[in-house]
């Protein structure tokens, strides 16, 4: 009776042992592959990039080799990226998705060039994502300044709502609202106008005030007989006329950097908002 | 029936051996740690983590990666690691150390709203560590820039403490600001001679002058329209700079002084540092 009481008891211990810690080796393979699927989802991919290269030393897995490709892709190893990428280009159950992704880091990199170069290889495109992919050379040729190319081949591939963003950010990108510097200098030659112009109106009343009200100030002093100060107030009227179509020139300037910044960050975040068109993986943290 | 029942013992006492792999694991941890390889160390405390499905060892891989991460001047990540290992214990010493580390790193990453909000709650919490909280309230002034609220708590402690020698002789240090700005009022350049900065200060009281002089004799002469003219856009843009300078050098060598301060304590303070 004792001997069976003793058995059940020990039982009972090394079942909630069990409970606690079964894994015995902690860098075994399998517990390997483990830890780095934990730590990829936690989107700790710096660790989880060593974890896979180790499990995949002693293993050969798609899934595993895909999220190593992934995280070098996720921290900007871009080259690193590429290279695990193509590794699963052909036999591999992830190849269309590995491929997508070759593109998606050209894309990152902004290596434009090549991600058009690319393209025209087609035992590198997926026909799973190929319109993924085009979208992504659309926005290429918008973040890339040396390349003009033809909408309409593109617009077809958006839905109704991206097409509205597609066709706003060409319209932005390439017909920008920009002033022009010359044009704002010139029309400073009376006072505030080239401000009135870039739309800085607070400047434009300074510029008129301050070099009216000075020259005036000058002139009057000097017909009163007063040549010193005529002659201070008049450089400085003078200075102030000079910077008023100084500042309108540089004004406009300014204006169109704003516009081209501002294109270029609103079409970084649309990018981001719509995860550069990827598509959803439910293999990488089983959503 | 001996021999039956040993085999029954080795066979099921081999999950039992998962517990001296986690305790391997975190010695493992711990010397890399102590090795200052801190990313090795962070790794190796997470996969303690990870395996540890009873949580026998949550507080002390929480903690230290916490303390890794701080070692790294990764101070977001830290205070989440110190709040998770709060959070893992039940025992009061583990807590106010994990506390006192949160503390510690809200100091560091200069979020001294956190910092004094946490100590609060600790004085309730700890009330038999109410000297070392006072120590920690006198580092958040100090990294708040308040050195005669600090020079108050240290000498609440001891009222030769070093650090609150040190708060004093800052405080002494420091420009005040509305003196600065009042006596350029008065005396335009003052301000900023005051500040140390003489050059400044003679050309901003010669440029008053002249200015000053000009708008007077205009309306001496009765040319008010001059005198509008000189005094709103000469005379008024050079008295307005002058106390604007004076109060901005003011600001300026303040900080100077406390960044002085602050690198005097990062460099050759003796005592516990945050």
């Amino acid at each position: 009776m004792k001997f069976f009481f003793l058995i059940f008891l020990i039982s009972i211990i090394s079942i909630s042992a069990q409970e606690t810690n079964f894994e015995l080796d902690l860098f075994s393979k399998e517990n390997r592959q483990k830890f780095g699927d934990h730590l990829f989802c936690k989107s700790d991919y710096l660790r989880a990039i060593e974890e896979y290269r180790h499990y995949l030393e002693l293993e050969s897995n798609d899934t595993s080799a895909f999220k190593l490709a992934f995280s070098y892709a996720e921290i900007g190893r871009f080259n690193e990226a590429e290279d695990n990428f193509k590794t699963l280009f052909f036999s591999s159950e992830f190849s269309e998705e590995a491929k997508y992704e070759f593109f998606r880091v050209q894309f990152l990199k902004h290596d434009f060039e090549k991600l058009r170069s690319t393209l025209k290889l087609n035992t590198y495109l997926p026909t799973k994502y190929y319109d993924n992919i085009k979208k992504l050379e659309y926005y290429s040729t918008l973040l890339d300044e040396n390349y003009f190319t033809d909408t309409t081949k593109y617009f077809n591939l958006f839905s109704n709502r991206e097409k509205i963003e597609a066709r706003n950010f060409y319209t932005d990108t390439y017909f920008p609202q920009k002033k022009d510097p010359t044009l704002a200098a010139i029309l400073s030659i009376i006072p505030g106008l080239g401000k009135v112009y870039t739309e800085n109106y607070g400047d434009a009343v300074t510029a008129f005030l301050y070099s009216t009200l000075l020259t005036y100030a000058a002139i009057d002093n000097y017909s009163a007989g007063h040549k010193t100060r005529g002659i201070i107030l008049g450089s400085l009227g003078a200075a102030f006329y000079a910077g008023n179509i100084y500042g309108s020139y540089t004004s406009a300037q300014i204006f169109n950097a704003k516009i081209s910044l501002n294109i270029d960050q609103n079409l970084v975040r649309y990018l981001d908002s719509v995860n550069l068109f990827a598509p959803v993986y439910d293999f990488l943290c089983g959503k | 029936m001996v021999k039956i029942l040993l085999l029954y013992i080795s066979l099921f006492s081999a999950p039992l051996l998962g517990q001296v792999t986690l305790q391997k694991q975190l010695e493992l941890a711990n010397n890399l740690f102590e090795d200052s390889l801190f990313f090795d160390a962070i790794t190796e405390y997470k996969r303690l983590r990870y395996f540890d499905r009873a949580k026998e060892f949550d507080f002390i891989s929480n903690f230290n990666i916490g303390l890794a991460y701080k070692a790294g001047a990764k101070l977001d990540d830290a205070a989440r690691y110190f709040v998770s290992a709060d959070l893992a214990t039940s025992i009061k010493s583990e807590k106010y150390l994990a506390q006192t580390e949160l503390v510690k790193v809200n100091i560091l990453r200069k979020t001294t709203t956190t910092a004094f909000k946490l100590i609060d709650q600790m004085e309730t919490s700890f009330p038999n560590k109410i000297d070392e909280l006072k120590y920690w309230r006198g580092w958040v002034f100090m990294f708040d820039d308040n050195w005669e609220a600090a020079s108050i708590q240290f000498s609440r402690i001891d009222t030769s403490h070093s650090l609150k020698l040190l708060s004093d002789r800052v405080q002494n240090d420091k420009y005040s600001v509305i003196l600065a700005k009042g006596l350029s009022y008065i005396v335009p350049g003052a301000g900023q001679i005051y500040t140390g900065n003489y050059l400044s200060g003679v050309l901003s009281l010669a440029w008053n002058l002249a200015t000053g002089y000009w708008t007077v004799s205009a309306i001496t002469d009765n040319r008010v329209f001059d005198a509008l003219m000189v005094g709103n856009l000469l005379f008024l843009r050079f008295y307005n700079g002058n106390v604007d300078n004076a109060e901005k050098f003011a600001i300026e060598n303040n900080l100077k002084v406390s960044n002085e301060a602050l690198l005097y304590l990062q460099k050759y303070y003796r005592g516990i540092k945050p």
